[in-house]
């Protein structure tokens, strides 16, 4: 008897809070900082080009095996990064690859709402996650 | 001839006006209580939420069978009998409280009906376990309506509320009031209004009974949780008698929805209950011993005083 008194109360109280809940397209909710979004390939700020240099660390650590790296050498005997695949259908947005990359070339965006109306959509170019950096900031989605 | 039209038109905005109230304040209260929105499709804070639940029903293609349209007049004509005030009575009748109760099982009796025509077999289980655990709350129910008859020496509502003008009912009989209250939350706990079950009659709204049927399906759930509100502000908390200054009709109102609304937080403050065996339980272990030792006490007090003439 005591339990279902204490929950009538508590549930009394409860109409004269505010609820947890939102009208979600009307309002966003806050996104707490850390969250783990799509990754995305940072650009070196002096010379506008990848830092990734395509040496598959992500892809050896990526437990679904989700990432595809494709790497070729330029004119002057460097590796470079070629074609970058993430098959977002499959991430789990663990963060491994972000924590095992040398070069610190990638990041976790705050980008979450990812319902897309073909599947064909989740499979993720280098460009792609190039444009990711605009969900980079935490506050995107609360304005 | 008019004054009856006017009194039959009255009944019925009041019934549909307190479906309407009812039906939001269900929505409201009962996703606030868990610190949820509930649906704002309305807008104006969900006030247009049960008008769009009632075309959401009327939009679905359904035949209707004789049970339903049985249960749809019978859920209005229940009210005939019962008076919301001393002078909205559309039938009356000198044992009119027997009568109400008699249209109260019928109304019961029809529901089983309805379900009992389902191609689903766990809907006839399920429908039948339900309505004849509704059935044996109603046991208790005639014990504590016994006792009020005996203090009272009538069976006309009407009178019974115009005894109460010094003391309610629920002084002398409060064994009675909490045995009416409980039968009241667990008719409500088995009818599912609150939230969806897996023991809902018309739980398989996406398979039959989706239109018109299933809505009067749903108003008679409400009906019959009405009666039994009504039948306890009438027994035990004196009707439309004036409190103070204040007029009886508006108390009527006052009540009923303070009682609802109990029902309501109780409801979702008791966990869903699926397992009749502790229904069982809680009627012959609580319900159905406080209501006879009740009955028993009025006996004894009505002999003691109208025979022996001791106290």
């Amino acid at each position: 008897m005591r339990p279902v008194i204490r929950d009538f109360f508590s549930g009394f109280g409860n109409l004269f809070r505010k609820p947890r809940t939102v009208v979600y397209p009307k309002e966003k909710i806050i996104i707490p900082e850390g969250s783990r979004g799509i990754p995305r390939l940072k650009l070196d700020l002096d010379s506008l080009e990848i830092i990734c240099n395509g040496c598959g660390d992500c892809q050896r650590v990526c437990p679904e095996n989700c990432i595809k790296i494709r790497k070729s050498v330029d004119e002057d005997g460097r590796e470079i990064l070629d074609e970058f695949y993430l098959d977002l259908s499959k991430c789990i947005f663990c963060g491994n690859c972000v924590e095992f990359c040398n070069l610190d070339a990638i990041e976790m965006t705050y980008r979450h709402q990812l319902a897309e109306p073909d599947r064909h959509a989740f499979m993720l170019e280098k460009l792609d996650l190039i444009k990711q950096a605009d969900y980079s900031l935490r506050d995107f989605w609360t304005k | 001839m008019m004054l009856l039209f006017k009194k039959v038109i009255y009944l019925y905005l009041i019934l549909v006006i307190n479906l309407y109230v009812c039906s939001y304040l269900l929505n409201r209260i009962s996703s606030r209580f868990e610190l949820k929105r509930g649906y704002t499709i309305g807008r104006v804070g969900g006030l247009g939420y049960p008008v769009l639940k009632l075309f959401r029903y009327l939009s679905k293609n359904d035949r209707l069978n004789i049970w339903e349209i049985l249960i749809f007049f019978f859920s209005f004509f229940i009210w005939t009998i019962i008076p919301f005030s001393p002078s909205l009575i559309i039938i009356r009748f000198e044992n009119d409280l027997i009568i109400a109760l008699l249209f109260y099982l019928v109304l019961l009796f029809l529901i089983l009906m309805n379900a009992s025509r389902s191609r689903y077999g766990f809907v006839f289980k399920n429908a039948t376990k339900n309505i004849l655990m509704i059935y044996t709350f109603f046991m208790p129910v005639i014990f504590c309506i016994a006792g009020i008859v005996l203090i009272n020496r009538t069976l006309t509502l009407k009178e019974i509320v115009g005894f109460q003008y010094q003391y309610w009912n629920i002084v002398y009989q409060p064994l009675g009031f909490i045995v009416m209250f409980t039968s009241a939350l667990l008719l409500m706990k088995l009818f599912t209004v609150t939230k969806k079950s897996t023991l809902l009659l018309g739980q398989d709204i996406l398979k039959e009974g989706s239109g018109f049927g299933r809505l009067t399906v749903r108003i008679s759930y409400y009906s019959t949780l009405f009666f039994i509100i009504v039948m306890i502000i009438i027994l035990y908390l004196a009707g439309w008698q004036n409190l103070f200054f204040i007029n009886g009709n508006i108390i009527f109102a006052v009540k009923f929805y303070i009682i609802f609304f109990i029902l309501v937080l109780l409801d979702k403050a008791t966990p869903q209950l699926n397992d009749f065996n502790y229904l069982v339980s809680i009627n012959w272990r609580f319900l159905i011993p406080v209501s006879a030792v009740n009955f028993l006490l009025t006996i004894i007090f009505f002999i003691l005083r109208n025979i022996y003439g001791i106290i």
